[in-house]
């Protein structure tokens, strides 16, 4: 309903000049971050999955993993996801109030995300589990660390966003920066669904644990 | 505001729920899967629901949540050109990393069945290295040989001068050839292998008997000089070489090194086993082995540059060391720098000695 | 990030200073250097900074050379010499060629394209101050114990704790960290530039090829340099932290370091190659006096050299028993990536063929690139053959073939692209006949160095090894290769006199020396800071070439643009930032943080990393409009 502005005979000129693509730098930057994020989890997941079964040592994963718990934050990770788009559809209709609240609740559900983690990463060690202890904690700890930070560089990011909003008023013209944070929100959901299929699920089908 | 807003806003939303909801019931479908061990349902049907159940998830947050099913195609070029890249790499690269893993089942299938049709054994594909595989002949050759020589010259000259190879064609279609070798007797072709790194031909030196063991029948006196050897320089050879791997104590490293406390002796026990024990230090040995129940895709590499004294050295440690003389073989005899060095240039590479361990079936 | 960014500039609003800095405005002095956005001039940054490190590269090699000049030589330690080697290649890679290359990108892609700037102009700031804080943190290693000893590309388990205790392999790791993010956001930010930010009328296949090569290249680095940034952390954090990646007594692999290590690895020596193929595919269109021959194929050859480059990486280890399988697979893959290298050599040759040649300085060399590079391109088919790899594999035969790839190759076109853009750059010419004179010693004294060098390795000389034996044979290679150094080490004191004596008394070069063909002869020499006057309008392919003479275009006649007024809120201006500058000193110390475990330095600089993005996002993009032609008129800021 915005982009209807280009297609008209005379090319738009905006104020920082000519543009050949009526895509927002913003948006094309994050595509390519998340194209090029695809290579880095990537090649840690590659790495956890050579790695898997070589241990020479316990704990084992079936030993330390809880598949309800870590279900239960997937599916607050999940919905955070489901927050994130009506955050931005709130936003694109200028309803103000609604988008900070929802913008708040996906950092919020991102912040409990971090909470099971950081409770999980206690728990494992209590159980032996530790990054030096044997190579399935390495793997594990790096891999899953990693997605962490990302998650709370989203969770500062997002909660910057609300801060923002109040210090210059935001409107639906500011709706690319939301929809920005959010295709980087999206992607880090994205990363944790695959993670806990190939991480957690995949040890607990019957003889292909290792 | 508008109902023209109120109808859009609800209609959104309303599609982000459903997917939200689709999205909330796979991954209890997935919890599901794994918590209530489902009986009816194999390991393989619950690997490919859980890949299936995620991938589904993956889609639908790109296509909805993303908007990438709305969106300009530049996007999803530059999202589908990493995934492709991505998975490509990782998936080629992941099969890298595990085909040693599953090359010895690979082999030995191709090794046991019996091929009618020469040059098509793919087991020949799977040498690991260089080394590429050894046909049906060479194979039948070294068993038939007694491995009383380098597995080189075997692979180089075929059978020795003084034997007969004799071919049989097949009988019918489905049989394969058939190649025997007349061989001589054992002790004869030893005697004739041993001396050949010196120029001494001396038969008797290649039946060495150290004191505890029962001399053969045709040893002299001089043998018993030869064959001893000096523990203390057995042992330094032994802690400079391979103590870093197999650790002084040599119990090995579990699923890095294997052991050879309480191995090594059930190795040597056979005359083929010694040829291996020297060719493996020699030329090094590549491939995923199992000793006492662990597997090792671990490498050795080749000692070839050190010297016949010290080579023969380290295996007479590793022969008698850590308790492992008791369990020796009777007939038993301390290696000596000349039997290490009849098995020289033989320019074996590693895979030739992973083929031959596979061959003689050593524990 | 995006917090503080709008779209549209807010009216007349005065600029906040963002709260914690005051917007920096020099425009002299090394105030306005360190806090400049301008592309041109961290252009200028990324080529004077790639080409110290390659000085101090090539001090790394001449030293090498002297001490194999003979045989038994002791001129440095075994020691000294595995840092020399080291820091050689790590330095020629990661600190020379690869951002002089994106040197060029940076101040000739806007130029080529029509735009007035990158699309993120701090942080294409911030790309170019932490590579340079990347390659002074690897080299400040020197006065900090020791510089790496593990080869460029430092194999584990070799750089692991127990094998190398010292603080170099730790300066290799974090410096190569820090200098990758440099390498990525730069490249993200050519891709957007690219995409959105070309001139009216320059459809991507109106394109210049240097500039699909600089496409090309940013995806690759964009894809690329991720599994490296895992690997070097991996490899810290088995250091730092003790994790087990690649300790083989726990269970770790140390071949996937190689994996990881050259999944990155190759299609680095095609980010390091294609940009060079991009200046060859203007310098020699432009003195052939002809459009360049096959574009459409030159630049699908291109892409598909970007693509396959990410699926030959286990050619450089064929001698780690990958098996027979693998072997053929990437044997196969590699001598496919050999075709579309031999389209564009041809397309060259074509490009020649027929035109009116003009053999400028700019020209031999890339002449003797086309010559150079085939030769490195058949070792290379030759080093493509497992069997024979077997055999030539880490001797000078190898040595030889990189180094005709990358230096004979890479470096050369480099050269060319020196001789033909420096009259953009400065507006001066570089004498020319003393740069033939120039390029005649560069070339004999390079063939000189390299050439033998395929000898000595079929001759079975390993490389990395400090000295060899007498008397078998290696004698004479060696003293002609290292004779080679003093050739070629005196061709570039000529090259470095010839560019500071133009830089103060050369011949004025004008707007467009060559007659040549894209947008940014257009511009005035040097260009002004906002590039164009007008918005340019491309009607064709070698837009400059159509616009100076029309009878020879096929294009349009770019009536469509009519009545658009292209500049009607004037030029846009970014404003200088000191946030880029900050974030990469804050990385820096952080580097220094990690790597002696001072972890209150490292905390604090992350604090101060996070004040600083905070600071850049609320900054905001800024700046002023500029209104060519009515100097009076300045814009309000935002």
């Amino acid at each position: 309903m915005a982009a209807d502005a280009p297609a008209t005979a005379a090319p738009s000129v905006p104020a920082h000049g000519w543009r050949s693509s009526k895509l927002p730098d913003m948006k094309l930057m994050m595509w390519i971050f998340l194209a090029s994020d695809i290579m880095f989890f990537g090649t840690l997941i590659g790495t956890y999955l050579i790695y898997k079964g070589r241990s020479l040592t316990g704990p084992y994963p079936q030993d330390v993993l809880d598949i309800p718990l870590t279900t239960v934050s997937t599916f607050v990770l999940l919905m955070s996801s489901f927050l994130m788009v009506i955050a931005l559809d709130a936003l694109k209709r200028n309803d103000i109030g609604k988008f900070r609240l929802w913008t708040f609740g996906v950092a919020f559900f991102g912040a409990i995300f971090l909470g099971f983690q950081v409770y999980e990463f206690n728990h494992f060690v209590d159980l032996g589990l530790t990054l030096q202890g044997n190579l399935f904690g390495t793997t594990f700890y790096v891999l899953t660390g990693t997605h962490g930070v990302h998650v709370a560089i989203g969770v500062l990011w997002l909660l910057s966003i609300v801060v923002a909003s109040y210090v210059r008023p935001w409107t639906s013209k500011d709706a690319t920066n939301l929809e920005v944070a959010g295709l980087y929100w999206h992607f880090v959901d994205v990363v944790w669904i695959v993670i806990f299929t190939l991480v957690y699920l995949v040890d607990f089908v019957p003889g292909a644990g290792g | 505001m508008s109902s023209e807003h109120d109808t859009h806003e609800s209609h959104g939303i309303r599609g982000y729920v459903i997917v939200a909801l689709i999205l909330a019931v796979i991954t209890y479908v997935e919890f599901a899967i794994i918590e209530y061990e489902i009986a009816w349902l194999g390991p393989g049907a619950i690997l490919f629901w859980l890949i299936a159940l995620s991938l589904a998830k993956f889609v639908m947050v790109i296509a909805y949540f993303m908007h990438l099913k709305d969106d300009d195609a530049t996007y999803t070029g530059f999202f589908t050109s990493g995934m492709v890249i991505g998975f490509g790499t990782f998936v080629a690269f992941t099969f890298l990393m595990t085909l040693p893993a599953s090359l010895p089942e690979i082999r030995q299938a191709a090794l046991t069945v019996s091929q009618p049709a020469h040059g098509e054994a793919e087991g020949d594909g799977y040498g690991g290295g260089y080394g590429g595989g050894i046909s049906e002949e060479t194979r039948a050759a070294i068993e038939s040989d007694g491995y009383s020589r380098p597995l080189s010259d075997v692979l180089r000259e075929g059978p020795p001068k003084d034997q007969t190879l004799r071919v049989t064609p097949p009988a019918a279609a489905s049989d394969g050839w058939t190649v025997a070798l007349s061989t001589p007797a054992f002790g004869a072709a030893r005697a004739e292998a041993a001396p050949a790194g010196d120029e001494a031909p001396a038969p008797a030196e290649a039946a060495p008997a150290p004191t505890d063991a029962e001399p053969a029948p045709d040893e002299a006196a001089q043998a018993t000089e030869v064959a001893s050897f000096d523990p203390a320089a057995a042992e330094a050879a032994y802690t400079a070489n391979c103590a870093s791997c197999h650790q002084a104590n040599g119990a090995g490293l579990p699923g890095a090194f294997p052991p050879l406390a309480e191995h090594f002796p059930t190795l040597v026990a056979s005359d083929a086993g010694r040829t291996y024990v020297i060719s493996s230090l020699l030329y090094g040995l590549q491939g995923e082995i199992e000793v006492q129940g662990m597997t090792y895709a671990g490498v050795m590499p080749a000692w070839g540059y050190l010297g016949d004294d010290v080579l023969a050295n380290t295996l007479n440690h590793a022969a008698t060391a850590w308790g492992n003389e008791a369990l020796l073989a009777d007939d038993f005899t301390p290696f000596t720098p000349e039997e290490v060095a009849a098995q020289r240039d033989g320019g074996l590479t590693a895979a030739d000695v992973y083929e031959l361990r596979n061959a003689l079936d050593l524990p | 990030m995006a917090i503080g960014r709008r779209d549209v500039p807010a009216p007349a609003a005065p600029d906040a200073g963002g709260g914690l800095l005051a917007r920096p405005a020099w425009t002299k002095g090394i105030g306005s250097w360190l806090t400049t956005v301008d592309h041109k001039r961290l252009g200028i940054l990324y080529i004077l900074t790639s080409f110290t490190f390659m000085g101090l590269a090539s001090i790394e090699a001449f030293i090498i050379r002297l001490q194999l000049a003979a045989p038994g030589m002791e001129l440095v330690s075994p020691d000294v010499y595995n840092q020399l080697f080291t820091m050689h290649g790590v330095t020629m890679i990661f600190l020379a060629i690869m951002p002089l290359g994106t040197g060029f990108a940076n101040y000739f892609v806007p130029l080529m394209i029509g735009a007035r700037d990158l699309a993120f102009p701090r942080l294409n700031a911030f790309g170019y101050w932490v590579y340079a804080a990347g390659g002074i943190f690897v080299y400040s290693s020197f006065f900090l114990g020791g510089a790496p000893d593990v080869g460029w590309f430092a194999y584990a388990p070799l750089t692991s704790l127990s094998n190398n205790p010292g603080n170099g392999t730790d300066f290799y790791m974090i410096g190569l960290l820090i200098g990758g993010i440099g390498s990525l956001v730069t490249a993200m930010n050519l891709i957007v530039t690219i995409f959105s930010m070309r001139a009216p009328g320059m459809t991507m296949m109106r394109m210049p090829v240097f500039v699909w090569m600089i496409l090309v290249t940013s995806f690759l680095i964009v894809f690329a340099f991720p599994p490296l940034t895992i690997a070097l952390t991996q490899i810290v954090f088995d250091r730092t932290f003790g994790t087990l990646f690649y300790v083989p007594e726990a269970g770790g692999l140390p071949i996937l370091w190689q994996h990881l290590f050259w999944i990155f690895g190759h299609p680095e020596v095609y980010i390091v190659i294609l940009p060079a193929f991009g200046v060859i595919s203007e310098v020699i269109p432009t003195f052939s006096r002809k459009p360049i021959f096959g574009y459409p194929v030159m630049i699908l050859s291109g892409i598909f050299i970007g693509f396959m480059g990410f699926a030959v990486w286990s050619h450089h280890m064929f001698t780690t028993g990958l098996g027979p399988v693998a072997n053929t697979a990437f044997a196969l893959t590699s001598f496919v990536i050999g075709v579309p290298t031999g389209v564009k050599i041809f397309n060259w040759l074509g490009t020649m063929w027929g035109g009116s040649v003009r053999f400028t300085t700019s020209m031999l060399y890339a002449m003797a690139f086309l010559f150079m590079f085939v030769i490195g391109g058949i070792t290379g088919i030759m080093l493509a053959m497992p069997p024979f790899t077997a055999q030539a594999t880490d001797s000078y035969f190898v040595v030889a073939h990189f180094h005709y790839v990358m230096g004979g190759g890479a470096l050369f076109a480099f050269f060319a692209g020196v001789y033909y853009w420096f009259p953009k750059l400065t507006g001066k010419l570089l004498p020319e006949r003393f740069g033939q004179y120039t390029f005649w010693a560069m070339f004999v004294g390079f063939n000189m160095i390299f050439m033998p060098q395929h000898f000595a390795g079929l001759m079975g000389m390993p490389r990395r090894t400090q000295t060899y034996e007498a008397g078998i044979g290696l004698e004479i290679w060696n003293l002609v290769s290292t004779a080679g150094t003093f050739v070629m080490g005196t061709a570039l004191f000529m090259l470095l006199f010839s560019v500071i004596y133009a830089f103060r008394k050369g011949q004025p070069a004008g707007n467009d020396p060559w007659d040549a063909r894209t947008l940014e002869w257009a511009a005035t020499s040097p260009p002004q800071h906002h590039n164009f006057d007008e918005q340019p309008i491309v009607t064709d392919r070698d837009a400059f070439w159509a616009q100076k003479y029309p009878e020879l275009s096929h294009g349009d006649d770019g009536s469509q643009w009519e009545g658009v007024d292209f500049d009607s809120h004037g030029i846009h201006m970014p404003g200088q930032s000191w946030y880029p500058f900050l974030l990469a000193l804050a990385i820096f110390i952080a580097g220094y943080g990690l790597l002696f475990e001072n972890w209150p330095l490292s905390i604090l600089m992350l604090v101060v990393l996070t004040g600083a993005t905070y600071g850049w996002a609320f900054e905001g993009v800024g700046g002023h409009h500029v209104h060519p032609g009515d100097d009076a008129a300045e814009g309000a800021g935002d």
